[in-house]
């Protein structure tokens, strides 16, 4: 072990992805109890938390056994006719890195300034980590970071060479 | 401890009572903690470290730092690896290094053989020999020769390689005075400072000299100021850490030698900097006269610092030239240290006065040049004269120290593409106009004095950090000063006068000019006499400046050769590029973690365990999936795997995992818009539950993809591309929805891993489906081709869609991707005792070849278009418009002869062809008139059959053709490219 660090994949989450304007998302997420965060930032209620990875892009996640209720409350109403709601739990896969030195794996993985003053305790973005496409969310422990779900072995991988693994 | 006779008693910053055992060449040493091997083998003496790139000559150590152009060594055990300065490797405990360009040994080399054949290898002598009988007979001896040293066989045990991003508003490059200053100075206001240095403790020039600040040592100054930088917890910094490329966005690498953290071998830090400040100092270049790379020529500034900083004594009686003053101030630090200065050999007519003050008693020879050295293995004395002309004289010295002036190290602020100009008061290139946010700083900036560079670093550091937006407002919301600018003598002017070469006695004298490349004054005028003007020219004609080197001593004296020869102003000149790395880096520093398994990135599918398990060989498959491409019983080959996968397809059952396939859920008012502008048919008349079959083109015309987008719902489609092109394709619809049409009411959501799918397919396939239980009709008419279906399958929700990709009845099951190995093992359970078969994508390549079906990268190369590929029908004519349709037109336009998809079926029919073979005519070692995309052998016809890409193919059917295989030609006759199923029947049934 190089760095004082844990990395663990997550169980699976229910994830929504939500594309559209804000006039149309925004009544949706305050059903969840939830707001909308500036871009780039995230806001929770309870475990249900939502991340806005961009101006008109939003992601939704709550623990799997509420995925099904999450999707209703969500689509309560039909969406407009440019709203794309779409199920995408199954597309991520995502690892936690906590501990004294996540920071510094972090600075590894990925070229994002992870540096509080820049990425503050809500922050969340869609960067590069591995040379592929990530999620990065800061939380109370360190870093989510989420991947494409096809990737999670080369992640994982990727995590044990950074440690000293083999 | 061995002894070390050229060690001084006392002084210097190695830690004597530290021993550390090293060898090198086969040696054993002792030296002292604090040691570089240059000054631990000078310790005791040993002046011949190294032999020349070229001619095999006699060398020593030259320089004191990074600017080495003389002695490299190859480090051997568990720190493997070369070419590194000798004068940069610390001492430890167990180094084992050996010189580079000999064999077997530096004192004696066989290849010394090559100064007694020096005047049959002029420059470019590789150019114009070795043709007779051709290049290659030489290559391996050539190749050996000119070989430094070995690359290292096994990973190092000291830890890994680790490569990592950082940002900060302010990287300081050089903890000099300058460096130091600019730092606190950005740092106290507020920055984000990153100080990166290339020593193994900060104070870079002022290591090597007895200078002093604030009326203490210089060093005390130094320890306190790195002391107060480490107390902000703004501040990181860096030792043993070469900047070594700068690139654009401020993006600057820094490789850190010696990470504190265990485990880690070297670290590269890619740092993006808001502002950059190169404090990287400057460096003394030579002299170049007849014979100055001697073992005992070394550059003054080293030899004041091996005395200063290393407590040794490069030899006994020296001899000091210079063009310059700062060599007075060596001289001084030489005398004090016990080396007798037999004369100062100054080019200048009038000497400074407060120069000559430095060394009471030396003989200063003004207006004098050192003509050439003598000596062999070691420098023996030198001969002057007066720099007009007249008689010789001997002076006898175990040491040179030259002084040829001082270069600025601009070669960062120059990879940043930031202009230099020729500074005439310093006889040197400095930084002239920044196109990123750089700056140079002290003597980088051409500042030699030390309260100077002090000064200008302070500017610097709060220039940069106002830059930034920290203001006197940030400094003071932090309660922070900034710092006192500290007080120092000022050194004498450093007044410089040029001093290119001294002319040598006959043209065959060597006067190097690049020690590292063994370039030559002669060589220079060789490659100015065969047309090569330009200094670009030159550096390739003669390689001076290449290598490692990078210009760092030999360039200015390069440019200044071309000038005098030229008569011209070295301005006019211009300096050549220089390029990254600044110093040596391995190759391990730069890929970091990206090694052994994850060289090359791979994705997995929810499969791929499975397929492992049950002896799948599993090969790259596009977009880094790695999937199935054969899954051989035992003791069967994959050809005979491959065939059975494929009979049981045509005959019976097969299930293959599709899931890497692309897939995108698109919707809004103008979802159908786009498909008809991205794909060449219309799709915004599809029915709901229906899908079709398109081509997307880029901007020329050509096949960017190809694939199928179903209907799920009015303004809703799931669009499905090939496994290579998924993220192209993502990338060509958001840039034209982004850039093109931004008006457009268009959402993307990529969906390929959140489904995963299993291919059943086969003559068998519905009632294989339906055995499976499912709620969906598979009835044709209530399911026909190309119809997509939600329901559930094996008890799982799917989305079923009738496609085909082997010619025969499909039906692709999608399910989340959490319930695929679930359904594969359902329809594994329940197919097995019905014979399917999991099948891999050789036997899909096969299946697709026999039913002419096109695949990316054989058939769609980027220079077939979909009339080439016989398919004008998929482009629409009711269409106003589509992404490359004005490119098609145009091309169509020009009447030239086009390659067309043809099949191909061999006159023996067991002749397989090689996919790329090219097509000539009669065989001919002609241009070719084709290739062949893809042969196989076809279980359906038991016999070979290929498609092709041919000249006017379609015109050519019946026509006999001939592939150049690589040994032999192969006859082969044209045909229509499907070779079964040519109606479409049993993928419809």
């Amino acid at each position: 072990m190089i760095y004082d660090v844990s990395i663990n994949p997550l169980p699976m989450v229910a994830l929504v992805d939500l594309k559209g304007s804000a006039g149309d998302i925004a009544p949706r997420l305050r059903r969840l109890g939830l707001w909308e965060p500036a871009p780039g930032r995230a806001a929770a209620l309870g475990p249900i938390q939502v991340l806005r990875a961009a101006r008109e892009h939003w992601l939704v996640r709550a623990p799997i056994e509420d995925e099904e209720r999450l999707l209703s409350t969500l689509l309560e109403d039909a969406p407009a006719a440019d709203t794309l709601v779409v199920p995408v739990s199954d597309a991520y896969a995502f690892f936690a890195i906590s501990g004294p030195h996540a920071r510094q794996v972090m600075a590894i993985a990925s070229p994002l300034d992870t540096d509080p003053v820049v990425f503050p305790a809500d922050g969340a973005t869609f960067t590069e980590a591995f040379g592929q496409k990530a999620l990065i969310l800061r939380c109370a422990a360190g870093f989510e970071v989420a991947f494409e779900r096809s990737y999670a072995s080369m992640v994982s991988d990727y995590f044990s060479r950074i440690n000293g693994g083999p | 401890m061995a002894a070390e006779p050229f060690r001084t008693l006392n002084g210097g910053r190695i830690d004597r009572t530290r021993p550390v055992r090293f060898r090198f060449n086969g040696r054993s040493f002792t030296g002292c903690a604090g040691d570089t091997l240059a000054s631990a083998l000078l310790a005791h003496g040993e002046r011949l470290t190294a032999r020349s790139f070229k001619y095999h000559r006699p060398r020593g150590i030259t320089g004191a730092g990074l600017e080495e152009p003389s002695s490299f060594v190859e480090l051997l055990g568990e720190q493997a690896g070369g070419s590194h300065p000798i004068t940069t490797v610390l001492l430890r405990e167990g180094l084992e290094a050996r010189s580079v360009n000999c064999w077997p040994s530096a004192r004696f080399d066989l290849l010394a053989v090559n100064q007694s054949i020096s005047r049959l290898l002029p420059a470019s002598f590789y150019y114009k020999t070795f043709m007779w009988p051709n290049w290659h007979v030489y290559e391996p001896l050539v190749r050996r020769a000119a070989g430094l040293s070995h690359a290292p066989v096994a990973d190092h045990v000291k830890g890994i390689y680790e490569t990592r991003h950082w940002h900060c508003d302010v990287l300081v490059i050089g903890a000099g005075p300058a460096g130091l200053m600019a730092a606190l100075s950005a740092a106290r206001a507020g920055a984000r400072v990153l100080l990166a240095d290339d020593g193994i403790e900060p104070g870079g020039a002022l290591l090597g000299r007895r200078a002093r600040i604030d009326g203490r040592p210089a060093m005390e100054w130094v320890a306190a100021t790195a002391r107060a930088l480490d107390d902000l917890p703004n501040v990181t910094r860096l030792s043993q850490a070469s900047a070594w490329a700068y690139r654009e966005s401020n993006l600057v690498v820094v490789t850190e030698r010696a990470p504190s953290r265990p485990g880690i071998f070297q670290r590269t830090w890619r740092v993006r900097a808001g502002q950059v400040i190169v404090a990287a100092g400057a460096i003394e270049r030579p002299l170049v006269f007849h014979d100055n790379d001697r073992p005992g020529v070394m550059l003054a500034s080293a030899v004041q610092t091996y005395v200063n900083r290393y407590a040794v004594l490069p030899g006994r009686r020296a001899v000091v030239f210079t063009n310059n003053s700062s060599a007075y101030e060596a001289a001084a630090d030489m005398l004090a240290a016990g080396i007798a200065v037999g004369a100062i050999v100054d080019t200048r007519v009038s000497v400074p006065p407060e120069a000559a003050a430095l060394v009471p008693g030396v003989q200063i020879l003004a207006g004098h040049v050192v003509v050439t050295s003598a000596g062999r293995r070691q420098i023996k004395g030198v001969r002057i004269r007066a720099r007009q002309g007249g008689a010789e004289r001997p002076i006898a010295c175990d040491l040179l120290a030259v002084s040829g002036g001082w270069n600025p190290v601009v070669h960062l602020f120059s990879q940043s593409r930031g202009s230099l100009r020729y500074d005439d008061g310093l006889s040197a290139f400095v930084a002239d106009r920044p196109q990123q946010a750089a700056r140079c700083a002290g003597a980088a900036d051409g500042l030699y004095d030390l309260a100077a560079c002090l000064a200008d670093g302070a500017a610097r550091g709060m220039q940069a950090a106002q830059a930034q937006g920290f203001d006197a407002a940030a400094q003071q919301a932090l309660r922070r000063q900034p710092p006192p600018l500290p007080a120092c003598n000022s050194t004498p002017a450093h007044a410089t006068e040029a001093m290119w070469h001294v002319e040598p006695h006959k043209p065959s004298d060597k006067a190097f000019l690049d020690l590292q490349h063994d370039v030559t004054v002669a060589d220079i005028h060789v490659a100015l006499r065969e047309g090569y003007g330009a200094v670009e020219h030159v550096k390739r004609y003669t390689t001076a400046g290449m290598g490692i080197d990078q210009g760092k001593t030999g360039n200015i004296n390069v440019v200044g050769a071309i000038a005098m020869a030229q008569q011209t102003r070295l301005d006019a000149i211009g300096t050549t590029t220089f390029r990254s790395p600044f110093m040596p880096v391995e190759f391990g520093a730069l890929a970091g973690a990206r090694g052994g398994s994850v060289f090359l990135p791979y994705r997995h599918t929810p499969i791929t365990a499975w397929n492992v398990a049950n002896g799948a060989v599993m090969i790259e498959a596009g977009a880094r999936w790695r999937r199935p491409g054969y899954y051989p019983r035992a003791g069967e080959a994959a050809q005979d795997a491959t065939r059975r996968e494929s009979l049981a397809v045509r005959l019976n059952l097969g299930v293959y995992d599709g899931s890497p396939l692309g897939k995108f859920e698109i919707k809004g008012p103008d979802a159908a818009r786009l498909l008809d502008m991205l794909y060449t048919n219309l799709f915004s008349n599809l029915e709901t539950g229906m899908g079709r079959y398109g081509f997307m083109l880029s901007d020329d015309g050509m096949i960017l993809d190809d694939g199928v987008s179903f209907k799920l719902a009015p303004d809703h489609y799931l669009m499905s591309t090939s496994t290579g092109n998924a993220d192209e394709v993502y990338r060509h619809m958001e840039h034209f929805l982004q850039i093109e049409r931004p008006q457009w009411k268009v959402r993307i959501t990529p969906v390929t891993t959140a489904w995963a799918n299993a291919t059943v397919c086969g003559p068998k396939a519905r009632a294989f489906v339906q055995a499976l239980g499912t709620d969906i009709d598979l009835a044709p008419a209530a399911f026909p081709f190309m119809g997509l279906r939600h329901g559930t399958v094996a008890g799982l929700a799917a989305r079923v869609a009738r496609v085909s990709f082997t010619g025969e009845l499909s039906y692709e099951i999608n399910v989340r991707s959490r319930d695929a190995m679930p359904l594969w093992s359902r329809i594994m359970d329940k197919g097995a005792p019905l014979g399917l078969v999991a099948v891999g994508s050789e036997a899909s390549h096969l299946l697709r070849v026999e039913k002419g079906f096109l695949s990316l990268v054989h058939e769609v190369d980027s220079t077939a278009d979909p009339i080439d590929l016989g398919m004008p029908w998929i482009l629409s004519r009711t269409k106003p418009d589509y992404l490359g349709k004005r490119a098609i037109g145009i091309r169509r336009s020009s009447k030239r002869v086009r390659r067309e998809l043809v099949g191909l079926l061999t006159e023996d029919a067991q002749r397989v062809l090689s996919d790329g073979a090219p097509i000539t005519p009669k065989g001919l070692r002609q241009a070719s008139e084709g290739f062949v995309s893809a042969s196989v052998w076809s279980v359906t016809n038991q016999r070979s059959i290929a498609l092709g890409l041919l000249a006017n193919g379609r015109q050519r059917m019946g026509e006999t053709v001939f592939i150049r295989m690589q040994d032999e030609v192969v006859r082969a006759t044209v045909t229509a490219p499907c070779f079964y199923d040519p109606s479409g029947e049993k993928l419809r049934s």
